[in-house]
């Protein structure tokens, strides 16, 4: 038995555990959705386009394959949705540069 | 650069494996019947263990089966084929566990066949995941050495007993090396498998020795000593011992010897073979030589620090290097190193014989080894190399012509590398200049201690003279002392001041005393300042005086600007800044020092402020220079007052004394009550900590304060005419904790943060009641170390010291490894020019290194002052 409150209002019902999760919701906010990108210690994560990739590469004037890199299961890479070969950018606070970027390729 | 393999080289993988009979024979070039090595005209026996066939070390001679030169051939195996088979020593743990784990009948591991296709499935899985499989190969052989009766053909197991060295008892009675193998040769494929060797690799019937592979004879080159006489090899000689012992027992077993004599061979073959891998196996009597010298066999080449390893692949020893005691001499340059004679009159430098220098190098050659600077060799174009001998210097001098090499002593002025174990970081290793000096220590300025991390209490560290034009220059431009005084760790000075040098200056500065020209010159007679300023004043006598700031001025650059505040600043709550009382404001305008006291913020290692603004903007010379400067000044004004520390300077008046009683009375009185009232539960616990815990940090901290407040005590009592005071107040040497330690009260003494609880049930000593809480009972020094410890605050005492001397044994082991593992990891990471950090593939690291980009040896400790000094410099006030 399980007390669930969705906008304000009490539910009362019988539960399967597996379907547990799907009620979650507190004062009409659903806890099953958060975005891991919430957390503060989680830095921006963002699917770089074609043109901005194709400026960073020239810039250091290397190939994707030599940038630093990031796991397709990574819980980050799922919630922003990248696929093998895309390349993140990362927008973090830096202690000695305030903000400071970094890039990593997606890889299996 | 486009296709970046993940790792700069991939080993796909390594197989180890034993050698089996076959294989042995297969990759042997001949077999060695012979014991002999050499024939009466000295040549190599054929079929013996000097068979050139096994390769060739004289030169002349050609190798008959690769007939390489000797040098070019890299040596062959041969082999003995045994007469009976013996055990390998290395292998006696496999042994006995296949001898427990296997049927004796049947040779069948002892498991039924569900049992060990379980294990057999398990086995690919941990392959699968690359895990080690030990754990269950090890589960494996404890289940099947348990089985008494073999499920297979239900033969009753005995008990297997293995004795030293070699020897295995089943019941009681010996097995015979055949025995053991006829076993191990029946051994399924699959059984093998579990018991974790790969029957494809690793047979276990090899581990039974049926032919020897005698190594080539470039493994155990025979030496020819003075007199003719050849001296073979260790290896050699116990190879010998084999053959014979093995030709033996072949004509003992032919001619039908009785089973006992042939026994005893036996044991004596597997003795010799024994010593032959492994020369101080446990149970055995080494193999000696004539001389007694245990013999050095193929296992101890290996071993130890001095073997192979530790020895000859991880350490070498390098040519034209010194090792010696090192010594302070204040009077050398930080950017010199004080060589003794005898060691600049080996160490060589080659220099090419020139129109520019020919004259000066035949003067070299003409003086010879003996007279210092000399030379010790000449090497002609054709690549001769001549000693320069009394006889031959002459001579010598008078041949010398251009494209020659004069191989001459090292002399004042040449740059070396000096260097102190262990390295830890680029500081470690700096180039300095010779200076050729008299006895037999290095000497080196003590302001270069503190990088080197050395002292003179039987340092020794080691010198290596520099062979080539390229690697002077580099080292001279970026290796010299003076390159090297700030800091990349935190963008500071590494290098400055030190204990006297900062008492010294702090005793010259601080005092407006007068002084005469006489001790001004005195002072400044090291240091290239010949004239002084204008005097400060002029005595009553009419005789002109200076301030010991003027003194140190004249050290400084003439145009160096500072404000800082010095180390023996009391941080008051509003800084008077110029104002400052204590005279700890330091304000230097235009190369003067105006206000304030030279101490170790000012010249310090780690902290010194006037060097690295001299250095950051005037340049390292400059620093360099002002270093010496400072040292030379410094030791000079400490001996000009003198400075010395006795039992008297810890004497504290009798109305502090019993202040510091009182104060120690009270806190005792404050320890009982907590007790008391701990005892009559009314104690609150401290938030998240027991009543136990509560009690103990209540008195830890009660006991703390009353420590601080005794020190405190004893310190206004103490002023700055006390040496302990001034060292401890100028950042010299020591703390105001250790002076109220040895006039005050030395504290509670603790282990791992607490109070000492170990010794006898429920107390530390017989001397105290049970359950007794008190400070006394628990390690609390209520003594000051001057007025003497009794005997259970001493003990207490020797116990909080020894957790000292443990703690930095055992830190500087732990940190000094993972210094080992993290420089193994970053090692091959470099700042490109474009300010990227990347490994040796290319791959990027950092985009920008440290993300600002700042180098920070630059930088101002690390901070961002330098925006704020510019901008200072710039609009000429201070910006906020």
């Amino acid at each position: 038995m399980f007390f669930i409150i969705s906008g304000g209002k009490a539910i009362r019902g019988k539960i399967r555990p597996d379907k547990f999760f799907e009620y979650f919701i507190f004062g009409g906010k659903d806890l099953t959705k958060f975005s891991l990108l919430d957390h503060e210690s989680v830095p921006k994560h963002e699917i770089m386009s074609e043109g901005e990739l194709k400026s960073v590469l020239s810039k250091y004037s290397i190939e994707k394959e030599q940038l630093p890199k990031i796991k397709v299961q990574d819980p980050v890479s799922k919630e922003i949705g990248a696929v093998v070969g895309d390349v993140v950018k990362i927008t973090r606070k830096s202690q000695t540069a305030g903000e400071a970027e970094y890039y990593r390729l997606v890889i299996e | 650069m486009a296709n970046v393999p993940p790792i700069p080289k991939r080993i796909s993988s390594i197989k180890f494996g034993l050698l089996s009979p076959k294989e042995i024979r297969k990759m042997s070039s001949t077999p060695i019947i012979t014991a002999d090595t050499y024939d009466d005209d000295g040549f190599p026996i054929d079929m013996g263990l000097m068979d050139t066939k096994l390769g060739v070390i004289d030169p002349g001679l050609r190798c008959k089966t690769c007939s390489g030169r000797a040098g070019e051939c890299p040596g062959h195996f041969g082999h003995i084929e045994l007469v009976a088979p013996v055990v390998h020593v290395g292998f006696n743990k496999v042994i006995r566990k296949l001898l427990r784990a296997t049927c004796r009948k049947c040779s069948k591991i002892l498991l039924e066949p569900a049992q060990k296709q379980h294990f057999l499935d398990q086995l690919i899985g941990i392959e699968e995941i690359g895990h080690m499989p030990d754990d269950l190969i090890n589960e494996a052989y404890k289940e099947a050495s348990k089985v008494k009766v073999c499920p297979y053909c239900n033969e009753e197991q005995l008990d297997i007993k293995f004795e030293k060295p070699t020897e295995y008892l089943e019941n009681g009675e010996k097995l015979t090396p055949t025995e053991i193998r006829d076993r191990f040769e029946n051994i399924p494929d699959e059984d093998i498998r579990v018991i974790g060797m790969d029957p494809k690799n690793a047979r276990p019937e090899w581990m039974i020795l049926t032919v020897l592979p005698v190594p080539p004879v470039t493994v155990r080159p025979s030496i020819t000593l003075e007199s003719g006489q050849r001296s073979e090899d260790d290896l050699t000689h116990k190879l010998v011992d084999i053959i014979r012992i093995n030709q033996r027992f072949q004509e003992n077993r032919e001619a039908g010897a009785p089973q006992l004599i042939i026994e005893d061979l036996w044991e004596l073959l597997q003795y010799h073979v024994t010593t032959f891998f492994d020369n101080s196996v446990s149970g055995i009597p080494p193999a000696r030589h004539r001389s007694g010298r245990p013999l050095k066999t193929l296992s101890q080449r290996l071993k130890g620090k001095e073997g192979r390893f530790r020895g000859s692949l991880s350490g070498k020893r390098v040519n034209f290097s010194a090792r010696t005691v090192i010594s302070p001499d204040p009077n050398l340059s930080i950017n010199e190193v004080g060589v003794p004679m005898p060691i600049a009159r080996t160490l060589t430098m080659p220099a090419v014989v020139t129109p520019r220098n020919i004259e000066q190098l035949k003067i070299y050659v003409r003086n010879g080894e003996d007279v210092h600077p000399g030379a010790n060799y000449v090497l002609r174009p054709d690549g001769r190399r001549i000693k320069v001998t009394n006889v031959n210097k002459d001579d010598l001098a008078e041949k010398l012509e251009f494209g020659w090499t004069v191989e001459r002593q090292l002399k004042d002025g040449d740059i070396v590398l000096f260097n102190r174990q262990p390295s830890l970081h680029k500081m470690s290793i700096m180039a300095h200049s010779v200076k050729v000096l008299p006895n037999k220590t290095f000497r080196l300025n003590p302001a270069v201690c503190p990088p080197y991390n050395a002292d003179f209490d039987g340092d020794e560290m080691n010198m290596h003279a520099l062979q080539t034009e390229e690697s002077r220059a580099e080292a001279k431009i970026l290796m010299q002392v003076q390159e090297n005084i700030l800091s990349p760790r935190f963008g500071g000075p590494i290098i400055g001041g030190i204990h006297d040098h900062i008492s010294g200056l702090f005793l010259l500065t601080r005092y407006e005393d007068h002084i005469s020209a006489n001790d001004a010159y005195d002072m400044l007679r090291k240091s290239d300042i010949r004239e002084l300023p204008s005097p400060a004043g002029y005595d009553p006598d009419g005789k002109p005086y200076w301030t010991g700031k003027q003194i140190f001025s004249q050290i400084l650059p003439k145009n160096l600007n500072a404000q800082f505040t010095a180390q023996v600043c009391s941080h008051c709550d509003t800084c008077k800044k110029e104002e400052c009382p204590n005279d700890a404001y330091v304000v230097i305008r235009d190369g003067e020092l105006i206000k304030g006291t030279i101490d170790e913020a000012a010249i310090g290692a780690f902290k010194g402020k006037v060097q690295d603004r001299i250095i950051k903007e005037i340049g390292p010379e400059a620093g360099a220079r002002f270093i010496d400067n400072m040292t030379m000044l410094a030791v000079r004004a400490i001996m000009r007052t003198g400075l010395s520390f006795g039992i008297a300077d810890e004497d504290i008046p009798k109305e502090a004394r019993i202040q510091i009683n009182e104060v120690l009375g009270k806190a005792e009185g404050a320890v009982q009550n907590l007790i008391k009232s701990y005892q009559n539960k009314e104690l609150e616990p401290l938030p998240g900590r027991t009543l136990d815990e509560t009690i103990e940090m209540s008195i830890m901290q009660k006991l703390g304060k009353a420590r601080d407040e005794t020190g405190n005590i004893a310190d206004s009592h103490m002023g700055l005419e006390n040496s302990a005071v001034i060292m401890a107040r100028s950042g010299a040497r020591g703390s105001i904790l250790n002076l109220t330690q040895m006039a005050a009260c030395v504290g509670q003494q603790a282990v791992r943060g607490e109070r000492i609880r170990r010794g006898y049930a429920g107390r530390t000593l017989p001397h105290f009641e049970k359950g007794d809480l008190g400070s006394d009972a628990h390690g609390f020094v209520k003594a000051s170390y001057k007025s003497g410890l009794n005997p259970t605050e001493y003990f207490f005492h020797a116990i909080g010291g020894r957790e000292g001397l443990v703690d930095t044994a055992v830190r500087t082991s732990q940190s000094g490894y993972l210094q080992r593992r993290l420089v193994n990891a970053l090692q091959d990471l470099e700042v490109q020019y474009d300010l990227t950090v990347r490994d040796t593939r290319g791959v990027l690291v950092q985009f920008k290194f440290g993300e600002d980009g700042i180098n920070p040896t630059k930088s101002d400790f690390s901070k961002p002052d330098t925006i704020h000094r510019i901008v200072r410099s710039v609009v000429n006030r201070e910006v906020a």
